[in-house]
């Protein structure tokens, strides 16, 4: 009872260790915005280091940051929102770690801000740059992409945006 | 020295290894891989789901094989047009070219199943295009099952000319969302919108019984929204799954088009709504009483009364006045209360709340716990918002927020500042001893000697 009692005032810390064996303190508080890692919690896992072999160094620390930042304790709404659009402006292969690493701890909020990020840099954009964007090789023939692109083809009228931005 | 200058600009040799380092260093960094490609299947989906248009979706299909037929298993949103269509492409030529572009599209998308939502704002009503819009009502209904659709024509018709919605589309199991604008509607037979948990209309008139029709048709109906709604003097809810009630007027001018004896005071019955918005232009009055609407948790009042039918301005203030006391003592119950600049029409001005406190009137007794206030005012709000607040004894967050609108200057001369002073102190002894959070949004001016006043 008197440990029950102590639990509310007293902070709860988990270890998260990267891919690369680097380890993170964090809040459990915290921590548990990832559905993976507290289902870990209420099944009793997370006494000792828990181990995130797919998510490296670089990404835990980005993860971290937004976790910390979407905790309900700190930071107002305004503070949140220019965070995310700070956050959504990562190199595209950051995000892309990010979102793999959301999905894999599931953190709902994160998955959908990365998600949403890929989706702004392939909407509005030609075939032709987004290829060029996230790395894409086609291995259609130039007649079969013709005849893909001939099928519909109002999807590729009005100005579309050659850029890589 | 002549090494020191060779390493700061390399020679043609140097430089070409410095560009392949450079080049293995993005590769590094960009990773070698298709990395999207890379993600499984459920996340693209995700991502696509992301894109909004069809159109975006379906271009997709031509960067990789991978990438071929992912697009048909994500649901997608058909939109064209937008509500605010540009004035200048309302040529007959244009709007043809407009309305083809439609057709064609959907004519590809009639094999895909999973079209979430069909939404089309055509310019204006037009005879000649009734197949097409028939069309439309058709593909959404009948051929692609929508969950959403809407269908809002952008110029208003005179209600009596609009597009007559067609009868086969009284029917129908799937759908969930419909907003329709600017559409006859008058079902023959009966409705049967079994699966409709929402729906808008706007800009029509309707009689009682079309749309009580209507409403027994849709017997898990949420929300309810009357844009502009002419004709009906009586409004009856009687579902008890129906929480919210949206009631909205444009300031328009097609009240002095259409007939004056079309804007009817309503009547409203509905005991078992939480959430109530009335918004835009009050042209007669909106009648609740709080034993009509005694479920209700939410209120949000943001409107501009102006009865039209009273000619002589004094008793036109008069009437409108005593509608505003009314309509708040009959929100009193309320949890949550959020009040715009509820304004009433003085020639060129719109006056607000605290004027009504200052023609001494007394903000009746409010046992709501939340209050948005949304105040244009900077001197003057302040005796409206401290009436208000120290009314509601149950108060435990109060936020207000001042928009950006600047203040009205010659307001201030409904008061004096002695008298203004006077009232801050009676409302300083006021206690609110549940009050734990005020919030004050968008203030731009100084707070003055006002801020002791909570």
């Amino acid at each position: 009872m008197a440990e029950a009692s102590s639990s509310i005032t007293e902070k709860f810390f988990l270890t998260l260790k990267s891919s690369d064996g680097d380890e993170f303190v964090l809040e459990e508080s915290i921590a548990i915005q990832s559905i993976t890692i507290k289902n870990m919690v209420e099944d009793g896992c997370s006494s000792s280091v828990i181990p995130l072999s797919k998510v490296d160094t670089e990404t835990l620390i980005k993860v971290i940051e937004y976790m910390k930042m979407h905790s309900s304790t700190s930071s107002n709404e305004e503070e949140i929102e220019n965070f995310d659009k700070k956050f959504v402006s990562n190199s595209i292969n950051t995000i892309l770690n990010i979102l793999e690493a959301a999905n894999f701890l599931d953190i709902n909020n994160l998955l959908e801000l990365c998600a949403e990020a890929v989706a702004n840099r392939i909407k509005n954009k030609t075939p032709e740059a987004v290829r060029k964007i996230f790395n894409i090789t086609s291995d259609f023939t130039p007649e079969e992409e013709a005849e893909i692109r001939n099928e519909t083809p109002w999807a590729f009228e009005g100005n579309l945006d050659h850029s890589l931005d | 020295m002549v090494i020191c200058i060779y390493q700061i600009m390399p020679g043609p040799t140097t430089h070409c290894s410095s560009n392949s380092m450079e080049m293995q260093w993005k590769i590094m960094a960009r990773g070698d891989r298709d990395r999207l490609s890379d993600l499984p299947d459920a996340i693209l989906l995700y991502i696509l789901s992301m894109l909004g248009e069809g159109k975006e979706v379906v271009r997709t299909s031509v960067l990789s094989q991978r990438w071929q037929f992912l697009w048909k298993s994500v649901s997608v949103s058909l939109n064209f047009g937008v509500p605010d269509y540009p004035y200048d492409e309302r040529t007959k030529k244009k709007i043809l070219v407009f309305v083809a572009s439609i057709n064609r599209e959907l004519h590809y998308w009639r094999s895909c199943e999973k079209i979430k939502a069909f939404r089309v704002f055509p310019v204006k009503y037009k005879e000649y295009l009734v197949k097409d819009y028939d069309f439309w009502v058709y593909f959404a209904m009948k051929v692609a099952n929508v969950e959403e659709f809407t269908l809002k024509f952008c110029i208003i018709n005179f209600p009596d000319c609009a597009y007559k919605f067609p009868q086969f589309a009284y029917k129908n199991t799937l759908l969930k969302n419909l907003v329709l604008g600017s559409c006859q509607l008058n079902p023959s037979g009966s409705v049967t919108w079994t699966s409709l948990v929402s729906l808008s209309i706007g800009h029509l008139k309707l009689t009682y019984n079309t749309l009580e029709k209507i409403l027994s048709g849709c017997p898990n109906l949420e929300s309810l929204e009357l844009d502009s709604v002419l004709g009906i003097s009586r409004l009856e809810i009687s579902s008890v799954k129906l929480r919210k009630l949206i009631i909205l007027n444009d300031e328009n001018d097609c009240y002095s088009q259409w007939h004056d004896e079309d804007t009817h005071p309503l009547e409203i019955f509905a005991p078992y709504i939480e959430n109530l918005v009335l918004s835009g232009f009050l042209y007669n009055e909106i009648r609740l009483q709080q034993s009509n609407v005694a479920s209700l948790v939410t209120a949000v009042l943001h409107f501009n009364v102006d009865f039209i039918e009273f000619e002589d301005e004094e008793e036109k203030l008069e009437k409108e006045f005593r509608y505003l006391k009314e309509l708040l003592l009959s929100v009193g119950h309320v949890e949550n209360l959020e009040l715009g600049p509820l304004c009433i029409e003085l020639g060129q001005t719109a006056i607000m709340l605290p004027i009504l406190e200052l023609r001494g009137w007394r903000s009746p007794p409010s046992g709501c716990k939340f209050l948005k206030l949304n105040a244009t005012l900077k001197h003057l709000d302040f005796a409206g918002i401290c009436s208000f607040v120290q009314s509601s004894s149950d108060l435990e967050t109060l936020v207000i927020d001042w928009n950006n609108h600047k203040p009205i200057d010659r307001l201030l001369s409904y008061t004096k500042e002695v008298e203004q002073s006077r009232r801050f102190e009676a409302h300083k002894n006021c206690s609110l001893l549940h009050l734990k959070v005020i919030k004050i949004i968008n203030f731009h001016g100084k707070l003055s000697g006002n801020d002791l006043v909570l």
